[in-house]
């Protein structure tokens, strides 16, 4: 076995002071408090993190190469494990790429939008109780993961009787969905949601109430509007510093949204504080979406098209999709052309602001305690599989 | 700045303006547009083979997303936006690592998620292969 | 006979790679007492590397309750019996993964979770990632899925206290 050579790299003389004083620690990729194979160098002078640098590259797949060697309908699956803890938005952006290419977005049945929907809302709930139940494990709070773990339990149940599997959900396909939502179901996700509403009571005491989760977490990492818009990072992250861009209202890529209008959660500080008030505010929101989307669901069919479809149009396709971590963008480009197999893509790019979160987190490092970077880091929600990819 | 940078204007398959620029406008008329209140979204690498092409999307709040995007032949290099947009660094270490592209006024292009001996994976004349189990080459 | 005679009469022990006939050799040093104990108090490192990493820390906490068997997850490598590999196994990582191994006391276990552990998974062309785990670590035991259930990682502590254990009890 070779040497493990981030190891041996050396930091960059640009960004070293003078004095080689410090303590070189390694926040590596094995960590109890990172969440996931990615770390930091930090160099530390006392407890002040005086440099940080991040370490990654343990979970690199080569998925852009690889999407070229599958059809549409072998993309689905890629697609979705990206970022293994929101798939339903990655797969919706790309399924949205691959119509758009194609022209099909008018054979979506109604249907299909409101499921489509739905599940990705059910998706942004269990997601964002997962940041709840790492982050209070952070900072200390043992009781978090267990009973947030609850809680993502009953989006993810609903979300296992639907498509068959608890994680990747491999639910959507170019044209609909793959299978209709039973009238039993319905009525077990309306219930469900309205037990999720109660028990969101406790949440608000555990974490917003409680004076040892202030002084954690309030003034922790205070990011602004214009720092956030330069590095291009977007998401609750953003809206946590006062801008209300959501692209579900904004520019609703789905008609559901359309019908039902969503409200986005803002607040004012852009302290870690705010940022978990904003995920909360948005499983409330998520909530009442479903709850509404599941008195209107429409009849009709769920799937529009054909399927497998394996064939591309020559072209250029952006998509972008408002998933629970930021703007998720599949940028899909063609040259037409049919192989034996199905036409392949000649470029797929995957892009998220997790891409840029991890430099802007290291920048940020500076200055900071080590148990308050902690509380940082854990706040911006990263994932690195969509860092990574 | 040129008398005018944009060569061909488009639309991609869902709708957002795409813009063609000129290599040696392609710094300014990005400046350009911080200045008129678009921010930065995300910036990708294709190569065609002997040429690269760069695409960077913005977005601003009045006028929604834009891409733009410019052509330059393979061994030369493109200016780097990181003084404009400090958000654009780890997107153009990734193109360098993965596709070779040289930004010239980027501080440090190092690579982060592949060792130097896979060379610059996707580009076009790096073919995937299945590895045969039991024999890994690394 | 001297103390110098005596010691050099005992094998020196040295560490190796888990082989064929580990498992009968350890079988007869460790009494059923202690193996019984060792399974039914397995300290569980999970290095979670992929999408599976997911589904194996949802088996330990509240509905698929794995703290009830006996096991819980160690937050060091430096204490925990058992290595929970879940899948994708990069270059990198996989130096990680062989020193997190080799930083386990004895005895160790590993169990691999997942597709990518077997054959490559859904990135089985990929020219980054390792086709088998087996490369890197010895494993145990497969659990196969992409990504797996939680009942089957559950499944698959069981059956390595059965294995520790050495018969059917529970």
């Amino acid at each position: 076995m070779t040497e493990a050579k981030w190891v041996k790299e050396t930091p960059p003389t640009l960004f070293l002071e003078d004095a080689d004083t410090g303590l070189y620690l390694s926040m590596g990729p094995q960590h109890p408090a990172m969440h996931g194979p990615w770390g930091f160098r930090v160099r530390l002078e006392g407890e002040v993190i005086t440099w940080a640098e991040p370490v990654t590259g343990f979970i690199h797949r080569g998925v852009e190469k690889l999407m070229e060697n599958r059809n549409p309908q072998q993309g689905l699956i890629l697609a979705e494990r990206v970022c293994f803890m929101d798939n339903i938005n990655w797969q919706l952006s790309y399924v949205f790429a691959v119509e758009n290419l194609l022209g099909l977005r008018d054979a979506v049945p109604r249907r299909a939008d409101w499921l489509r929907a739905i599940a990705a809302e059910l998706n942004r709930i269990a997601s964002h109780f997962l940041f709840l139940a790492t982050y209070g494990h952070d900072l200390g709070l043992m009781l978090a993961p267990v009973i947030a773990f609850r809680e993502r339990d009953i989006a993810i149940n609903l979300l296992d009787k639907l498509t068959g599997h608890r994680i990747t959900y491999n639910y959507l396909r170019i044209g609909g969905v793959a299978r209709d939502a039973t009238p039993s179901w319905i009525n077990d996700a309306k219930r469900s949601m309205k037990e999720l509403r109660k028990r969101l009571e406790r949440y608000y005491d555990l974490y917003i109430y409680s004076e040892v989760f202030n002084e954690r977490t309030r003034g922790v990492g205070k990011t602004s509007t214009e720092e956030l818009l330069e590095w291009g990072i977007t998401g609750p992250n953003l809206r946590a510093t006062g801008l209300p861009l959501d692209l579900r209202a904004s520019s609703p890529y789905l008609e559901a949204y359309e019908r039902t209008g969503v409200e986005p959660a803002t607040e004012k500080d852009g302290d870690s504080y705010a940022r978990v008030l904003v995920r909360l505010k948005e499983i409330e929101e998520s909530i009442r979406i479903v709850e509404e989307l599941l008195e209107t669901l429409p009849p009709g069919p769920v799937l529009g098209v054909e399927q497998p479809v394996i064939s591309l149009r020559r072209g250029y396709s952006y998509s972008i999709v408002e998933g629970s971590r930021g703007w998720f963008q599949f940028f899909i480009v063609s040259t037409g052309g049919f192989t034996r197999g199905g036409s392949k893509p000649y470029r797929v790019k995957i892009n998220n602001p997790c891409i840029q979160l991890i430099y802007f987190i290291a920048e940020k490092l500076r200055g900071m305690t080590l148990s308050e970077a902690v509380a940082f880091i854990n706040s911006m929600d990263m994932c690195i599989g969509g860092t990574e990819r | 700045m040129r008398e005018e940078p944009v060569y061909e204007r488009g639309y991609e398959a869902s709708g957002i303006p795409m813009l063609r620029v000129y290599p040696d406008a392609y710094h300014e008329f990005i400046a350009e547009l911080k200045k008129r209140g678009f921010f930065f979204v995300s910036l990708s690498a294709i190569h065609w083979r002997r040429l690269f092409e760069i695409v960077v999307l913005l977005y601003s709040v009045e006028e929604g997303p834009v891409l733009v995007s410019t052509i330059i032949p393979e061994n030369e290099e493109i200016d780097s936006i990181v003084d404009i947009f400090p958000g654009a660094y780890m997107y153009e270490a990734e193109a360098y690592e993965l596709l070779g592209v040289r930004f010239r006024g980027n501080p440090r292009l190092r690579r982060h998620f592949t060792p130097e001996e896979l060379g610059h994976p996707l580009r076009k004349e790096y073919e995937l292969q299945e590895t045969p189990i039991g024999g890994w080459r690394w | 006979m001297s103390r110098v005679e005596a010691r050099q009469r005992l094998p020196v022990p040295r560490p190796r790679l888990r082989r064929p006939g580990d498992e009968e050799a350890r079988r007869e040093t460790i009494p059923l007492i202690a193996k019984w104990a060792i399974s039914r108090s397995l300290w569980v490192m999970v290095f979670g590397t992929g999408c599976c990493a997911l589904e194996v820390m949802e088996a330990f906490t509240t509905r698929f309750d794995l703290e009830r068997f006996g096991a819980m997850m160690a937050e060091s490598p430096r204490r925990a019996d058992v290595l929970i590999v879940t899948g994708l196994i990069n270059a990198r990582v996989a130096e990680v993964i062989r020193r997190i191994y080799d930083q386990m006391p004895e005895p160790k276990y590993v169990i691999a979770v997942g597709a990518c552990s077997m054959g490559g998974g859904p990135y089985h062309d990929s020219y980054s990632t390792a086709k088998r785990a087996d490369e890197v670590v010895p494993v145990d035991i497969y659990v196969p899925g992409c990504p797996v259930r939680a009942e089957a990682v559950v499944e698959a502590i069981r059956l390595l206290q059965r294995r520790i254990y050495g018969k059917e009890a529970d």
